[in-house]
């Protein structure tokens, strides 16, 4: 199997075959992660759409200096804060939990923390999906987030302290 | 010297595996002495195994994005044909891409798809040469 690089080197160079494996790792990702930004599943779909058409269109520029995956969310998150900006000028404000629970599913202990992901400041859930979600390093995500590694670390601090809360 | 404070601040890349060599023998190194923060990295482990049964139930990307990517990327499918089964099949398919109208043909075995032919590569290699 591939690897992500070689994957896009070969998109990069045209295949259409590739761009498909490639969508298939990433298009779960890049949309749960734009669902946890935008908090609107029909601007997370059309962010990931122009993020997955981005990553076709670029994928020659990728330079090599980040993985795969860290480069492909970035280019989730700078679509999804364009679009965040645009919809808050149109006053337009995203109106639906990061998950819905499902008492009849779910277990008490995952419905506790689906609320309290919910309810947490945007930076702070962002930084626990980049985290427990996507396994990036704090460094990673700092750089993504475009603030120093202490923040990174005060969110995760604070976030982690208060999901721990509600499972005690 | 790491103090207690600067190791919790760690514990969920820790528990991830997301940190760097030297930080994960630190923070091993002094797990090992100090049941406070050992408490703390329970409390974090909780948080994760938690974490992770909640995002089996984050909604996955829709049906249809692939066919609205490739609109832009690909062009518009004109129409598709396939023939087979799971273990073996062939399909080919035509779209509109700004003029042009490139055919794809794909052979597919136990689900993975390989490229046969695309006029849409011939024709970029010709301008190229």
């Amino acid at each position: 199997m591939l690897t992500d690089r070689e994957l896009l080197k070969r998109v990069a160079d045209g295949h259409q075959d590739a761009f498909r494996d490639l969508y298939d790792r990433f298009a779960d990702r890049v949309f749960r992660y734009t669902v946890l930004m935008l908090r609107n599943r029909h601007l997370a779909e059309e962010v990931a759409q122009e993020t997955m058409v981005a990553v076709w269109k670029s994928a020659a520029r990728f330079k090599g200096h980040s993985k795969v995956s860290t480069w492909v969310l970035g280019i989730a998150r700078n679509q999804a804060l364009r679009l965040l900006r645009k919809e808050e000028r149109g006053g337009r404000i995203p109106d639906i939990p990061l998950v819905t629970p499902d008492p009849s599913k779910q277990i008490r202990r995952e419905r506790l923390v689906a609320e309290a992901m919910n309810e947490l400041p945007d930076a702070q859930r962002e930084v626990v999906f980049l985290t427990f979600f996507e396994g990036l390093s704090y460094n990673e995500i700092a750089a993504l987030q475009e603030v120093p590694s202490g923040t990174v670390k005060s969110r995760m601090f604070h976030a982690k302290r208060r999901l721990a809360e509600v499972l005690t | 010297m790491r103090t207690c404070d600067d190791i919790r601040e760690l514990l969920a890349w820790y528990v991830k595996g997301s940190l760097a060599n030297e930080e994960m023998m630190a923070v091993s190194a002094h797990l090992a002495q100090c049941a406070a923060c050992r408490a703390e990295l329970a409390s974090t482990v909780q948080v994760g195994l938690a974490l992770d049964g909640l995002y089996r139930h984050l909604p996955a990307s829709p049906e249809d994005l692939w066919n609205q990517v490739t609109k832009q990327t690909h062009g518009r499918s004109l129409g598709s044909f396939h023939v087979g089964s799971f273990l073996v099949g062939f399909s080919m398919g035509a779209r509109w891409k700004r003029g042009n109208v490139p055919i794809q043909g794909d052979l597919r075995v136990m689900g993975r798809r390989m490229r046969l032919f695309d006029t849409s590569k011939k024709r970029s290699q010709r301008r190229s040469a």
